[in-house]
């Protein structure tokens, strides 16, 4: 299992990788950490022409705060960022999900970025932007553009970047102090895709809660559960109760993959188990901010 | 830095440091690491196992932190240090976790064992004192088809509790 022949091209600025990308016309593929990429080069499930690693343009591999913003840029290790006293003390939750990517060998190597731009409908760090608002920078011939998370993310392995663009940096709103966060997951083997994920936000200074809850594994893309929002912050009860209702609500909405290993009742019911799992361990997170 | 071009026929000149020494060496630029570091630098004691970075047996140390070499092309390595299983004995013989899996039969076929101990030199760096659930966690990282994991962790957990 090896790869095909194919050119090697590091460019050390942007706009000569969006140059190489127009002129390989769809048959050159970006390689950040390859984590992902190489697999599927070995396996021969991509046989481009050429490929164009990013390491050597300069810049790319910054972590910065900026006017409430955590930038992230294209070429970030997930390691780096997991370790990184930032990310743990200001977006804590996108920390968490950096725990549940593959493993440590692979975080090593392995980029936010990458991650994001492949987007397998299994991965936590798509599900997490969408939970956190965040936004994508990308640049391509026609100039930059600035996506939202929630319009990124089409569907599997499919984003709003163009052939000729290039994630160029992923950018976070810094979570705010007192909102509880959780990341559950289910997958067969520690460090596989998750066959569902949730992710759960509870702001616990509007209203009786306001819930944010984004899964992953059960379809294309991310998914918000707006009717499992809306039955936790909107719905009457302790919020146990609420939890235990918006996890059915969760359920019922979203439209699962069929897979042969996975039937849609499983993942129904694994979405029902870890949103309530996920709402309850984010109320208890926002329980340890009130304490003294 | 500047654009740097290579054709897939071409060969590429790749210089490293791999287990301390300066190493140079050509190759086209779809060598995965694990291929490079067996065939064109004899270090054999790296396996090849899944080939697509899933059971983790050619676990080695990427300027010091452990990374699969079968899903890194040895072009991405030019220039930076590796460590493989056989820059890990000295002058002494085995290292303290080389004896630990010894004495503890943490290995049966022995095919894993470069990964898990390259593996757990990391996983030990970056969490000197781990729970056994922590070094279980990080252990999953390497696929044993053998041993059950038992003699693994209590291997990785004698040598965080004699540091």
């Amino acid at each position: 299992m090896k790869p095909a022949p194919f050119a090697y091209h590091r460019p050390d600025e942007l706009s000569q990788a969006i140059a190489l990308l127009t002129e390989f016309d769809g048959e050159a593929k970006i390689i950040a950490g390859g984590q992902s990429l190489v697999p599927m080069l070995n396996f021969r499930l991509v046989t481009p022409r050429a490929l164009i690693d990013l390491s050597g343009i300069p810049g790319l591999d910054q972590i910065s705060i900026h006017s409430g913003w955590l930038h992230i840029g294209a070429m970030v290790r997930q390691r780096q960022a997991e370790a990184h006293p930032d990310v743990r003390a200001r977006v804590p939750l996108l920390a968490e999900a950096l725990g549940w990517v593959g493993h440590l060998p692979t975080r090593t190597r392995g980029t936010i970025g990458g991650s994001v731009a492949l987007a397998d409908p299994a991965a936590e760090l798509p599900m997490v932007l969408m939970a956190l608002d965040a936004v994508i920078h990308s640049l391509g011939p026609k100039g930059a553009r600035v996506i939202p998370a929630d319009q990124f993310f089409l569907s599997i392995y499919t984003t709003a970047l163009e052939p000729d663009e290039v994630l160029t940096e992923i950018r976070i709103p810094l979570m705010k102090p007192g909102v509880g966060y959780a990341l559950e997951e289910f997958s067969r083997r520690k460090g596989d895709f998750a066959i569902v994920g949730i992710a759960a936000l509870v702001d616990r200074s509007v209203g009786q809660g306001q819930a944010r809850l984004v899964a992953c594994g059960v379809s294309g893309a991310p998914v918000r559960l707006l009717a499992a929002e809306a039955a936790f912050s909107k719905g009457p009860g302790a919020p146990a109760e609420r939890a235990m209702r918006a996890a059915a609500c969760a359920a019922d909405e979203i439209e699962p993959m069929h897979s042969p290993s996975v039937t849609i009742a499983y993942r129904r019911q694994l979405t029902q188990a870890l949103t309530e799992r996920a709402l309850i361990r984010a109320m208890r997170k926002t329980e340890e901010y009130v304490k003294p | 830095m500047s654009h740097e071009v290579y054709e897939a026929s071409e060969l590429v000149s790749l210089s490293l440091e791999v287990n301390g020494q300066p190493v140079t060496g050509q190759c086209h630029p779809r060598k995965l690491l694990v291929d490079f570091l067996r065939e064109d630098l004899g270090l054999t004691g790296t396996h090849a196992g899944c080939e697509h970075g899933i059971c983790g047996a050619c676990t080695i140390l990427i300027d010091g932190q452990a990374a699969r070499s079968c899903i890194t092309l040895a072009i991405q390595v030019n220039g930076l240090q590796i460590q493989t299983i056989e820059g890990l004995a000295g002058p002494d013989g085995l290292h303290p976790l080389q004896k630990a899996f010894q004495t503890h039969h943490a290995l049966q076929c022995g095919f894993c064992t470069p990964g898990m101990l390259m593996t757990a030199i990391d996983f030990l760096n970056t969490n000197p004192q781990p729970s056994e659930g922590e070094v279980r966690d990080a252990m999953s990282a390497v696929i044993c088809r053998c041993t059950g994991y038992q003699g693994i962790v209590r291997a990785v957990m004698s040598v965080s509790e004699s540091r």
